[in-house]
């Protein structure tokens, strides 16, 4: 079997058990081209069928005390809006406890012994005031929450839109998930794999980011703000983060593409950060005045809904969202958010 | 000897502090390189002597290069071997050559063609005058920064990554005994402290790289060939260094005439001889080690033999101080090296001459501009960053998006290897100012972020043929998506076309908004096209000419 570069291969690195890849020699669409294709079922299938054999590998779950394993959106608000950075800190790691634990815990989304990867959004090379990238103490307390439940280790990345070596510093998420006991990954050359991504009907094939696919479970953790051609970019664009390549195309279609990356990737969890919102000039931002607090931050497992409800934040609609509607009428989940019952508290 | 070994080992030193602030030329979290990375040129008399001529403000730091002149005018040019680390390269390239002692004797003796270099040092002086200092194409550091930098650095690392990344694909072992074991952490520090944080290329890197290795290659001829023959660094030192005051000294009772220092020696300077050059000396002892006799040592001596007590030298009292002065004014006959004065005028005449033909053009006589000549932010007016600028390529290489290239005739035959934009490699991070930070001699000015943001450099406009809302009725916008500036410089207008199916689509059309967009290349970079993008930056809205501006 030959690798794209050339040399030889004689298999896959050994780490991914609970990815079931078939690598063959495909002659690619364009003529000359050949490259290896891993086909790769998308996680979910693979996960189920892959538990069958694992069995069931542990009852421990760490389930909380007021929330509900059925619930299925929770929408957490402060009470408060703190200036300092302690106060910006401990509301982070707050909102974002009680949110999963509306959930049923994070116990419902990781079992024992399971590889977690949180995917945050790491695009930009800005500090966590401009409001461009997660809130850093949110992706801690989440890395947190995950190793509590038992995860066997947790990976903090995102192929950023700026130089990596900047951004992972500048944003606060470096610092913070390394010391929350995260291991976090740099993309690099190694990082892509040409993938087939089943189901999809605009992107039938694009380089996904390995060690998303070989995680376990993915969390995904956008941050809500504007995006000049989207309007807003919510959880469903997030998942850009996870691909490679010349990726600026996805924007001639983002209504086709982002539900087949949603359907593809069918994050276990998505918890939208929407405590410091950037209402103008986004994604990029970079002027303070542009971010306004919101103090809020949502968790769920509907992208769909997630994304409507991020609309309304906004004061704009969900269709307007790019691939909500489509979202919807592919079955990902329902753009009316109040059906799902979502647990609504200030804390 | 000692020594030798002394020497040998400054030598070491200095290659290895040249490759180590040369590896931390480089982008650290907090907008600074990891260190004093532009010190090789700030204690080169050449660059001070020469952005003098030319005629630009002298940055405080290259003062520090009068030490070495000082030095220079006691030790001659112990720079040469004992700091210069291309001279150091070069030298142990030579050791390499494999040649019968009868062969070296006859190749490190004396010549006449010791003198090209103080030519063509003089000639680069003359240009400097008027304006046209290309004393970087000739100058050590400025060869070796290049070369390794932009040449030889970028391919060792794609060497070692690609290595590495071939071990971790393939995988070998046995059983739980696997390679990656080892390869992994050798890797991963070679990551933290040697390679670059992302693989660079260069264009005319090809170049570079070739006139390096001739360089190198030149040592097969003679014994450090470019340090003899060609260097003008080499010559300038030469010229401080032709009295110095410890000499070397021959005890001419014991010597047996066996020729052995004149093989030994590096710059050709006749240590066998009452003629010895002390112009062409690098004082690295190496004659002094080879004697077999012990004769040779280097000790403070007298330029010429005491005069009679009480002889008036010119206008002063003879003593061996005014002495001194008069033979560093004028050398005795026997250290010269037997250039005349029309030669070393006329040299600076074709320069001089050569810098005048090459002010008369429309660019550098600042009537038009090269759309495709984007320079840094923080550079000076054309014609006075052609002055100043020695063509080091610290900018290229410490750009942290590998933006700066080194110009190919964008800039005129002149402006070969001074630094410009190329936005399909890279493009100008909003959030830097590294350039500004290391160019030794103020060609790009230090900016500080804030001042560096409002510095245009340029100004995109968009080809309106390729643009996706505007030429295919199909969504885009990336290029406003990457627009760094707080307020973006890209805006939309939403229009209502119809597509190939007939059908009416909504399109955001974007334009430029020129009092805004500084021409950082941002949105250049991020368009989808790979071959020409649709958004390209040119030089026109560039906030240093005052001339090549378009909207008031």
């Amino acid at each position: 079997m030959q690798s794209r570069t050339g040399f030889p291969v004689f298999g896959i690195p050994g780490s991914c058990l609970f990815c079931l890849s078939v690598e063959i020699n495909v002659p690619g669409d364009r003529p000359g081209q050949e490259y290896v294709e891993v086909i790769v079922m998308d996680r979910r299938s693979f996960i189920r069928t892959g538990a069958i054999t694992v069995g069931a590998l542990s009852l421990a779950r760490d389930v909380s005390l007021f929330g509900s394993t059925d619930a299925k959106m929770s929408v957490i608000k402060y009470s408060s809006s703190p200036t300092d950075a302690a106060g910006i800190a401990k509301e982070a790691e707050v909102l974002t406890r009680t949110a999963v634990e509306a959930l049923g815990g994070m116990g419902r989304f990781v079992s024992k012994g399971e590889s977690v990867c949180v995917k945050p959004n790491i695009a930009w090379n800005r500090t966590p005031e401009m409001a461009a990238t997660t809130n850093p103490d949110a992706v801690a307390e989440v890395v947190r929450m995950c190793l509590d439940a038992g995860a066997s280790k947790v990976v903090v990345l995102d192929n950023t839109c700026h130089k990596a070596e900047q951004c992972y510093p500048k944003s606060g998420i470096q610092a913070a998930a390394e010391a929350a006991g995260a291991e976090v990954i740099l993309p690099s050359r190694r990082s892509f794999r040409n993938t087939r991504l089943t189901g999809a009907e605009v992107i039938k094939e694009w380089e996904l980011f390995i060690d998303i696919l070989e995680a376990d479970r993915l969390i995904n953790m956008p941050i809500a703000k504007h995006h000049g051609l989207s309007k807003l970019t919510l959880s469903m664009k997030n998942l850009m983060g996870c691909c490679g390549g010349n990726r600026n195309r996805f924007h001639q279609n983002l209504d086709g593409v982002l539900p087949d990356l949603a359907q593809f990737f069918k994050p276990d969890l998505v918890i939208m950060d929407a405590i410091r919102t950037m209402t103008a000039n986004g994604p990029i931002g970079g002027n303070l005045a542009d971010v306004v607090r919101k103090d809020t931050i949502i968790a769920g497992v509907d992208q769909v809904a997630i994304d409507a409800f991020g609309a309304s934040l906004f004061g704009l609609e969900p269709a307007e969202i790019s691939g909500v509607t489509e979202g919807q009428k592919r079955g990902l989940g329902t753009s009316d958010y109040s059906s799902l019952n979502p647990v609504i508290q200030t804390v | 000897m000692w020594v030798v070994r002394l020497r040998q080992t400054s030598q070491v030193f200095f290659v290895l502090l040249f490759f180590y602030l040369l590896i931390v030329t480089a982008y650290y979290p907090i907008n600074q390189t990891g260190g004093p990375v532009s010190f090789f040129f700030e204690i080169d008399p050449l660059v001070l002597l020469s952005t003098w001529l030319a005629g630009v403000a002298i940055p405080a730091a290259l003062f520090l290069s009068l030490i070495v002149v000082l030095a220079t005018l006691i030790f001659g040019r112990w720079f040469c071997g004992w700091v210069c680390p291309l001279g150091a390269i070069n030298q142990f390239f030579s050791s390499l050559t494999l040649r019968k002692p009868k062969d070296r004797i006859a190749l490190g003796a004396f010549s006449p063609h010791l003198r090209w270099k103080y030519y063509l040092l003089f000639a680069l002086l003359g240009g400097a005058l008027i304006g046209m200092n290309l004393i970087g194409w000739f100058d050590p550091f400025s060869i070796l920064m290049k070369g390794v930098g932009l040449a030889v650095y970028p391919l060792v690392s794609l060497g070692l990554v690609d290595f590495f990344d071939w071990i971790y694909a393939i995988d070998p072992g046995i059983g739980p005994v696997r390679a990656t074991l080892v390869t992994e952490p050798v890797f991963g520090f070679l990551q933290d402290h040697f390679l670059p944080s992302e693989q660079p290329y260069y264009w005319g890197s090809f170049l570079l790289g070739t006139v390096l290795i001739a360089i190198l290659l030149l040592n097969l001829v003679r014994m450090r060939f470019w340090c003899r023959y060609i260097c003008p660094l080499g010559a300038l030192l030469g010229v401080i260094g032709r009295n110095p005051i410890v000499r070397l000294v021959r005890d001419e009772e014991t010597c047996s005439d066996c020729g052995l220092c004149v093989a030994e020696c590096p710059g050709a300077a006749n240590p066998d001889s009452k003629s010895w050059k002390p112009s062409e000396c690098y004082y690295c002892w190496s004659c002094s080690s080879g004697c077999i006799e012990r004769g040779i040592t280097f000790e403070i001596a007298a330029s010429s033999p005491k005069a009679a007590a009480g002889k008036a030298v010119g206008w002063l009292k003879d003593n061996p101080v005014s002495r001194h002065v008069r033979d560093w004014f004028k050398p005795p006959r026997r250290q010269r090296i037997g250039m005349e004065r029309r030669a070393v005028l006329g040299a600076g005449l074709v320069g001089l001459t050569t810098g005048v033909m090459a002010s008369v053009n429309p660019v550098v006589g600042q009537k038009r501009y090269s759309p495709d000549l984007i320079r840094p932010p923080g550079s000076l007016e054309e014609d006075e960053f052609l002055a100043a600028c020695i063509r080091c390529g610290e900018c290229m290489k410490v750009c942290p998006t590998n933006a700066i290239h080194p110009a190919w005739f964008e800039a005129g035959p002149i402006g070969l290897w001074t630094p410009l934009l190329n936005y399909e490699v890279g493009y100008c991070e909003y959030d830097c100012s590294l350039c500004t930070q290391v160019c030794p001699t103020d060609a790009i000015k230090l900016l500080d972020l804030p001042e560096k943001k409002e510095t245009k450099i340029g100004m995109a406009m968009f080809d309106r043929s390729r643009c996706l809302p505007w030429a295919y009725a199909r969504s885009c916008i990336v290029c406003e998506e990457h627009c760094p500036l707080p307020e973006k410089a890209i805006y939309f207008e939403e229009a209502e076309v119809r597509d190939e199916h007939g059908e009416p689509v909504v399109l955001k059309q974007p334009r430029v908004n020129p009092d805004l967009c500084i021409g950082c290349g941002a949105c250049q970079h991020s368009c989808v096209y790979r071959d020409e993008p649709a958004i390209r930056v040119h030089s026109a809205g560039e906030s240093r000419h005052f001339d090549n501006q378009v909207f008031i």
